[in-house]
């Protein structure tokens, strides 16, 4: 150990008045980080930069790390009363409200993801997941009613993406009697409605396409996409399927499927900021998945917010589920809620695809 | 453009001559001519700045002196403070020695850094004795032996600002890694901060330090890591100057009056003596001054926080054990020296019933020789020596 190593007494105090003396006005660490700084570092929405001051700054204070870990128990029990999260999140959500779209175009979806920002993108990564992750066919989530093609004569027969990103698709159309055809390949999501992805006007029986960008914007690694819901049809549009609910179900045996219900109305917040949104459950889910607890999600990236969270039972008395969201009043798009069915012994906490723990 | 500075009667060469330098007093501590430069840099800059110093254009030595002549003021006030401890005294021989320093600056040979400094205390030695004469407890000669300017030297070289310093201190006294990763030592360290003492889940701790589920077995390194926890601790532990006046002013359990406000914040924010306080508000009776004092270590909020880290580490044997040993205070007392500045009794105020409850008897004389015998210094210094032997 170094502790018997002498310096002349000269010496030592020569140095302490040089290393002390180093000026301090300036000082190395953080700038003061504001309340804004902090909800949106406790929302998950910081750079890496900001996160690191952020960080440094909450090691050395321990106020505002109390503080945060307030923010943080706000956040996982969807009842937000602080100003700062209010006030980040009400700036975030406002672009949303004009967001609910009957028919989107593909080109239109990557310009507004790119312009609006976290919500619409962790909308499309959940679709992404839902186009992924869908093994069974796309007729057996309507409950067993088939989604018919408007041309029998029309389907996709593969659809891959490529580690760069591009959908590659090929499509089997029926012959045109005479001249050309306007067809057109459309995404249909149970919950979102459909996209548009590609137009041609084609004389061909065969159709073979590449769409730029369709793993980055729906957060889809490569592999072999399922077909069901690629509908290739004449270009007057797709027909849209009644809208609905899909509920993931996340089983205790790590298991997930899917279930779809009647969408009767949007979800609202009403005057006091309460979030409320009617569901029609049948007595038959009800029973299935007793002792099991709804929760309603705002698609949010990293994590999505929770907005309520009820055992089924109540939800199906009520005709809806509602909890204290406390942020703004008005109007939320059905596509960024998230409803998820889970035993009632798991943890709050939202795990994509995992379970709680 | 070169701002007019101060002017000095000076008695040089028989007679009396108005001597005009550049005004280093006018530009605060830590900035130089009123312009902030990034921290990291002024430390590189001290060799080209006293290159520029010693310049012979008189333009570049002037604009040279009002940039680096506050770091010469602060650190005259550091050297002499304990032989010079009346302040106006110590203020005259600063400006005699800044005065001579500027007149002599073409006779200095830049050799160094440490040598720089070497040759400012003997000036201000020299000064100290020619203004105060008999009265004057400075010494005329001192000897640096060379090994110790070659220390100071590498010490200097090793620790070009604070933040190296400290991370020096905490290698020495808290075991924490020298890797200056500053970005994974604070995500480790706030990760054991929000496990231990806000007592968060693991998923909450990885969210805070953006750390995916997939790397928890990292997180289980960090929060098992005894030198990161006692840097948790070192946090926790150490009331710097505003952390402090803040808890203080906002105790719940005191009604502060104005007067008393203001005593706290000249106290510990500042770090005022009774004695200046009283100069500084007559109208404050040297009873209510130390009244309020008593009542601000009844609102302490040390005892507290410390309560939570012996509850935080509660199964946690290793730490509790360290926390009882001297190296942890060691590193709270230096904190407190170099970066509060304060005065060992209110080291011992800040530092002892903290160090009391978790099972190290801190006493005077044991800041003693940390402090005015300058151990802490030379164990810094001992362990730089060992890293380039």
């Amino acid at each position: 150990m170094a502790d018997h190593v002498e310096l002349s007494e000269e010496a030592a105090r020569l140095l302490d008045a040089i290393l002390f003396s180093e000026p301090q006005v300036q000082p190395e660490g953080p700038g003061e980080v504001s309340p804004s700084k902090l909800a949106r570092y406790a929302l998950g929405w910081t750079d890496e930069v900001e996160t690191d001051e952020i960080v440094e700054w909450l090691v050395g204070h321990p106020s505002d790390r109390k503080r945060y870990v307030e923010m943080r128990r706000q956040i996982q029990e969807g009842q937000i009363v602080d100003g700062a999260l209010q006030q980040e999140l009400r700036t975030e959500l406002e672009p949303v409200k004009a967001f609910p779209r009957a028919r989107w175009s593909f080109e239109e979806l990557k310009q507004s993801a790119a312009r609006e920002g976290r919500i619409l993108q962790s909308v499309l990564a959940a679709m992404g997941r839902r186009m992924s992750r869908m093994s069974v066919p796309f007729s057996a989530m309507r409950g067993g009613v088939a989604a018919e093609p408007v041309s029998r004569g029309d389907w996709v027969t593969s659809a891959v993406v490529e580690s760069g990103g591009e959908l590659i698709v090929t499509a089997q159309l029926e012959r045109p009697s005479s001249g050309l055809r306007r067809v057109s390949l459309c995404y249909e999501d149970p919950l979102f409605g459909s996209i548009v992805l590609a137009e041609t006007l084609t004389s061909d029986e065969r159709w073979e396409l590449t769409i730029d960008g369709f793993g980055q914007l729906f957060a889809i690694s490569a592999g072999p996409l399922g077909t069901a819901r690629l509908i290739v049809s004449e270009a007057k549009g797709a027909e849209l399927s009644a809208p609905q609910w899909v509920i993931a179900v996340q089983h205790s045996d790590r298991e997930e499927s899917w279930l779809t219900i009647p969408r009767l109305s949007d979800p609202i917040l009403d005057e006091s900021g309460r979030f409320v949104l009617p569901l029609e459950l049948s007595p038959s889910i009800t029973y299935s998945y007793a002792g099991y607890r709804l929760s309603a999600f705002l698609s949010m990236q990293p994590e999505p917010l929770l907005l309520a969270q009820e055992p089924l039972e109540r939800v199906f008395d009520a005709g809806q589920i509602s909890g204290p969201f406390g942020v703004f009043s008005g109007h939320l798009p059905a596509e960024a809620i998230t409803l998820i069915l889970r035993p009632a012994s798991w943890r709050d906490s939202y795990s994509p695809g995992g379970q709680g723990e | 453009m070169v701002s007019v500075g101060r002017q000095f009667e000076t008695a040089e060469n028989g007679r009396n001559r108005k001597v005009r330098i550049p005004a280093v007093g006018s530009a605060p501590i830590g900035t130089f001519g009123g312009i902030r430069k990034p921290y990291h840099q002024r430390g590189m800059d001290a060799m080209v700045e006293l290159g520029r110093i010693c310049s012979e254009d008189r333009a570049t030595a002037e604009e040279a002196f009002i940039r680096f002549g506050p770091r010469i003021e602060s650190f005259l006030h550091r050297y002499l403070r304990t032989w010079l401890p009346e302040e106006a005294e110590r203020q005259d021989v600063i400006s005699d020695t800044v005065l001579r320093i500027w007149l002599k600056r073409s006779n200095f040979e830049l050799r160094g850094v440490e040598a720089w400094w070497s040759y400012v205390a003997t000036v201000a030695r020299r000064c100290a004795l020619d203004r105060l004469g008999d009265r004057c407890a400075v010494p005329l000669d001192v000897e640096i032996p060379i090994h110790d300017h070659q220390s100071i030297e590498e010490i200097l070289r090793q620790t070009r600002s604070r933040r190296a310093l400290y991370r020096l201190a905490d290698h020495v006294w808290l075991g924490r890694d020298p890797d200056p990763d500053d970005r994974q030592a604070n995500r480790r360290v706030l990760a054991a901060q929000l496990y231990y003492f806000e007592g968060r889940p693991w998923q909450e701790v990885a969210h805070a330090v953006r750390l995916p589920h997939e790397e928890r077995h990292r997180l289980d390194d960090w929060l098992s890591d005894s030198s990161t926890l006692l840097c948790a601790a070192f946090q926790e532990l150490y009331w710097a100057n505003p952390r402090l006046c803040e808890a203080l002013l906002h105790s719940e359990a005191m009604n502060w009056s104005p007067d008393q406000k203001q005593i706290i914040i000249w106290r510990y924010q500042n770090g005022l003596l009774t004695e200046k306080i009283l100069r500084m508000a007559p109208h404050l009776s040297r009873s209510f001054v130390e009244e309020t004092f008593a009542k601000c270590r009844e609102a302490s909020p040390v005892t507290k926080s410390t309560e939570a880290v012996r509850r935080g580490f509660a199964n946690v044997d290793d730490v509790l054990i360290k926390l009882a040993q001297p190296d942890f205070w060691k590193r709270i007392v230096f904190q407190y020296y170099a970066e509060c500045e304060l005065p060992q009794k209110q080291i011992l105020e800040r530092a002892e019933p903290a160090a009391e409850q978790c099972g190290y008897r801190l006493t005077d004389g044991i800041l003693n020789v940390w402090i005015s015998n300058n151990r802490l210094i030379a164990q810094l210094r001992g362990r730089v020596k060992e890293a380039t032997d």
